[in-house]
């Protein structure tokens, strides 16, 4: 599966929902805001992110609060940043152009990134090499928040 | 001369840092000591054990479905067996705990971190994995099954990231 239809430049972001993604104190982004979800029916490891070249940050801002749950601490933060040169240079990941164009939420850009690794089984440990891996992933992801105004697409860039 | 009387504190207290040979990390490796440095280390070992349980048991709040995601509940055996092992730490250790959070699959992550590298720990109901990367060094990984037996392994990694030497804790 080649994702020929990205440029390499393009910036891909993702939701962070504070406190589950960030750590309120140091504001570094947690292992968890990578959470490749496996989806039953393609039965592959997805982390769920937009294209930002095409998408408007009102867009996702309202998406992140639509899906907001004050009450378990899921408070829409803001955006993690990454671009495709970045995403592919990470061995076994591979973005995917998924538009939602069905349901409740449409998102035309929406994009997958796959984990070809992933093995998570619910409430047992990620084995360390997997999890070592994640981390490195993470660190390709620049967290942003939004804080009105001054949070427009110039100031969201990926780590170079 | 002035003298200082600690207030009586809860014997558990006490065990827990005679147990795990804190004091190295406070006073060295003077075998007097002061009451007042030791009610000192005692007071902030006990505050800071009580403030990572306080944020664990946030999260068995944790709900089962997000919006159509499938966000695992942390089982009561987890809470159980992450507290346990933090009881048990010792100050250094428990001391420079960088984050403490659960993950969307229903285990717990632990992270120690400096400028040397990072320790992660991920608890699970019947799993563990850990792995260890420092600067100029393979990384060292670990998946174990009992957190509490393999206890002097993971000790020994979390030393081994913050003390130049690791005899100082022995």
């Amino acid at each position: 599966m080649k994702p020929f239809w990205f440029n390499e430049n393009e910036r891909i972001v993702r939701i962070i929902y504070s406190d589950k993604h960030i750590n309120p104190k140091t504001n570094k982004l947690r292992s968890n805001f990578i959470y490749f979800r496996l989806n039953l029916k393609s039965q592959k490891y997805e982390l769920s992110c937009s294209r930002f070249e095409f998408e408007s940050i009102s867009f996702l801002r309202s998406f992140g609060k639509e899906t907001e749950d004050s009450k378990f601490g899921r408070i829409y933060y803001g955006l993690g940043c990454s671009n495709i040169k970045s995403i592919l240079s990470q061995k076994n990941c591979i973005p995917f152009y998924s538009p939602i164009l069905l349901g409740n939420r449409i998102n035309l850009f929406h994009t997958d990134i796959y984990d070809k690794l992933g093995t998570l089984i619910s409430g047992e440990a990620d084995n360390a090499i997997n999890n070592h891996r994640k981390d490195q992933f993470l660190g390709i992801w620049c967290p942003y928040k939004d804080n009105g105004n001054s949070f427009t697409k110039e100031v969201i860039t990926p780590y170079i | 001369m002035l003298s200082f009387t600690p207030p009586s504190l809860p014997s558990d207290y006490q065990s827990l840092v005679l147990d795990n040979n804190a004091y190295s990390g406070t006073i060295g490796s003077s075998t007097s000591y002061d009451p007042c440095i030791l009610y000192i280390s005692i007071s902030i070992f006990s505050r800071r054990i009580d403030e990572l349980f306080r944020e664990i048991d946030s999260f068995s709040s944790q709900k089962t479905e997000w919006d159509g995601g499938d966000y695992v509940p942390i089982s009561n055996l987890i809470i159980k067996k992450t507290k346990d092992f933090l009881k048990d730490l010792n100050e250094i250790s428990l001391e420079n705990i960088s984050d403490l959070y659960p993950n969307q699959h229903g285990t717990i992550s632990i992270i120690w971190e400096n400028k040397n590298g990072k320790l992660h720990l991920e608890i699970g109901n019947t799993t563990y994995s850990l792995y260890l990367s420092k600067i100029n060094s393979e990384p060292f990984y670990y998946d174990g099954k009992d957190l509490l037996k393999d206890f002097e392994i993971i000790t020994s990694k979390i030393n081994n990231l913050f003390l130049p030497n690791e005899t100082f804790l022995v």
